[in-house]
């Protein structure tokens, strides 16, 4: 049983990291360059790419 | 009730205070530097106050609006095309004289302009004195003093913000008489050259009309920034203050602050933590592979690259600090001539430079490039740089096989990195990309001490994202690394050296027999540094296990000595560590890295181009590293 929770417990942790990686890569954003911490409470985080000098978007 | 709104446009040289101001007033994070050119693009944020929502444009700096630039472009074209309520000019007090030539060419575009004369604590110290109310009446529009880091000074500008009305401010009957000038000269039968020539000699002297009516001089003997650039741009002194700057940098983060965290980090991880884990583990009677997955492969990988999360910072927060003080833009001053004899142009310092973080936005950065040629050879030079996701693969390697000398062996690591980018750079420049470079103009700013909110938010920043990737796709990658060495086709293995790894592992391993690794646990780490380097450290982690630090070690010789008790000891010699370290330095770059360099060249050649590249003469250079250091006895 304890094997299935924690199994459970892996396969979600597994899926949100995964989600991560495949909207960053869908959206152009790099972890790297700490783009959404850029300007987050400015009108641009919102429309506009993200201005770190990255090119990513937000 | 809805609120009443206004916008706010920040104009100015560069290196003025434009971001800060803009970060102070709306409560973002833009990049601060205390080099010019931080920001490229506009930027737009609110603050509310005095019950108005008031929206700030942050526009990138510049000398002039002649729109020869992009930035001049898009400050020329904002400017004209917005009508914004209030435009703020902000001024360099310190350096007034060359500032009002941007002040004067705005007014004569009858941009009507509050001129925030900022920086006011630094100018006091250089002697400058500018009486605003005569600087008003030379100009007819209205002045404000401020220091940008200051919050009253700050409350004043918000204060003047919704107080002001421009309505009741217009050209003083000089700066008339000066505009009336200018149009008669655009209006002449003159040459465009004369024109230009006329017009800038037309400013100079209407500037210095001003600068007699309002502002003074006190001789305050050298400044700070002038003792300081007599040592540190010396042209006999800079290079050898350089690498003892550096040197120092690296010696606080590998030896004297970094390491110790990082080592008290890493007895935490494989003592307290792995036990704690086991046992709960144990005693809720879970399954032995599951264990596995998560002791040998989740924690053993994770918690590999988590271990360097210190370092990370530490670097960071010291280049961060190195970059708010404006020594940054003396390492661009003294690197382009260096750079200049590869046939880049000296501009490339800065975006190259931001490659010690991430060569991500160091190959976005190219994009500030004049020439097609400097873009291509900047995009292809970034990778080589050590950036952070490297450098838990030099640490570790370091720490374990050189323990006396970790700190100058990871920056000789650096030092290999800087010198592949400037051979590819002159190997490329000479065989693929042989039209003319740019010039590079760089006005060096004065010394500052940098504001530690802005050093640790920056640091935080870079290192953030760190340790999101090591949740992410590193977790990802441990996940994935752990099933193919613990599977094969027949099912579940015993023995690692039967499973798909192993399979796909000796495939690469064996084309590193003469460099000293060839087995296959470095083949794997290897494949997965095209993931993210950071997967090299962790797949080595799961491969050979975490080292098990007791607390009795208690100086480098005996973390190593604990360390060469794993796997990983007994598969490299000294020779074959520094190989491996010199060839992960080099090779492929990330798959981000490869996808941005796909994006910026719109090319799969190129990034074919490069991945290949890069991997071959990283084959090459790290198989020269060990036979001729085996050859020399080493």
């Amino acid at each position: 049983m304890a094997t299935y929770v924690v199994g459970l417990i892996l396969a979600v942790i597994f899926v949100l990291a995964f989600r991560h990686v495949w909207n960053n890569f869908k959206s152009g954003k790099h972890d790297c360059c700490g783009c959404d911490a850029c300007s987050s409470k400015a009108e641009s985080s919102k429309k506009e790419p993200c201005h770190c000098g990255c090119g990513g978007t937000k | 009730m809805e609120m009443e709104s206004m916008s706010v446009a920040l104009t100015g040289n560069p290196n003025t205070g434009k971001s800060t101001i803009f970060n102070e007033l709306t409560g973002a994070n833009q990049k601060i530097g205390n080099w010019p050119g931080v920001t490229v693009d506009k930027k737009v944020g609110h603050v509310n106050y005095n019950g108005k929502d008031i929206t700030i444009v942050d526009l990138p700096g510049t000398y002039s609006v002649s729109a020869r630039s992009p930035e001049e472009k898009i400050v020329i074209d904002y400017l004209l095309e917005n009508s914004s309520d209030l435009v703020v000019d902000v001024v360099d007090s310190s350096n007034i004289e060359r500032n009002l030539f941007l002040t004067v060419q705005l007014l004569e575009k009858n941009i009507p302009l509050l001129i925030d004369l900022n920086m006011q604590d630094e100018a006091k110290r250089r002697g400058v004195k500018i009486d605003v109310k005569k600087l008003e009446e030379a100009l007819g529009y209205p002045v404000l003093l401020t220091i940008a880091r200051d919050g009253k000074s700050l409350k004043n500008m918000l204060n003047v913000f919704t107080s002001v009305s421009m309505a009741g401010y217009g050209p003083s009957d000089m700066l008339k008489a000066h505009i009336d000038k200018v149009k008669e000269i655009e209006s002449s039968s003159l040459s465009d050259k004369e024109k230009t020539e006329k017009i800038i000699e037309l400013r100079y002297d209407f500037i210095d009309v001003i600068m007699e009516k309002a502002v003074t001089f006190e001789s305050a003997g050298p400044s700070m920034t002038e003792r300081l650039d007599s040592v540190l741009a010396n042209s006999v002194l800079a290079i050898p203050a350089f690498l003892a700057i550096l040197y120092a940098v690296f010696q606080i983060t590998f030896e004297w602050i970094g390491q110790p965290i990082a080592d008290a980090l890493e007895g935490l991880i494989t003592e307290d933590f792995t036990d704690f884990v086991t046992e709960a583990l144990e005693s809720a009677e879970v399954a032995d592979w599951m264990q596995s997955l998560i002791i040998d492969g989740i924690i053993g990988g994770v918690g590999s690259v988590i271990i360097f999360v210190p370092l990370i910072f530490i670097l960071f927060f010291c280049l961060s600090f190195l970059d708010g003080t404006g020594y940054m833009a003396r390492v661009a001053f003294l690197m382009d001539p260096v750079m200049r004899r590869c046939g880049l142009s000296g501009k490339a310092v800065m975006p190259l430079m931001m490659g010690f973080g991430c060569g991500v936005p160091s190959i976005m950065g190219a994009r500030a490039m004049d020439s097609e040629k400097d873009r291509m050879l900047a995009i292809l030079a970034a990778p080589f740089l050590t950036c952070g996701a490297k450098l838990p693969i030099m640490a570790l390697f370091a720490a374990m096989f050189f323990p006396e000398d970790a700190a100058n062996v990871v920056f000789a690591m650096y030092v290999v990195g800087v010198v592949m980018a400037i051979v590819s750079t002159k190997l490329l420049g000479a065989t693929q990309f042989k039209d003319e470079g740019a010039t590079f103009i760089l006005e060096l700013p004065p010394y500052r001490m940098p504001d530690m909110k802005n050093v640790l938010l920056e640091t935080w920043d870079k290192g953030k994202g760190y340790l999101t990737k090591a949740g992410t796709i590193i977790f990802l990658g441990c996940v994935i690394i752990w099933f193919l060495g613990v599977f094969n086709s027949s099912g579940m293995v015993e023995d690692m050296s039967e499973s798909f790894l192993a399979s796909i592992g000796s495939a690469v391993g064996a084309l590193f027999t003469f460099h000293g690794f060839g087995t296959w646990e470095s083949g794997a780490a290897i494949i997965s540094g095209i993931l993210a380097k950071e997967s090299v450290v962790s797949t080595i982690g799961i491969l050979y296990g975490l080292p098990d630090i007791s607390a009795e070690a208690e100086d480098a010789v005996e973390t190593a000595e604990a360390m060469l008790g794993t796997g990983m000891g007994s598969a490299f010699t000294t020779m074959s560590a520094l190989a491996f370290m010199v060839f992960s330095q080099i090779y492929t770059p990330c798959v981000t890295a490869l996808g941005t360099i796909k994006k910026e060249t719109n090319s799969w050649k190129w990034m074919f181009f490069a991945a290949g590249y890069m991997f071959a003469l990283a084959w090459v250079v790290s198989l020269l590293v060990y036979q001729i250091g085996t050859a020399l006895g080493f």
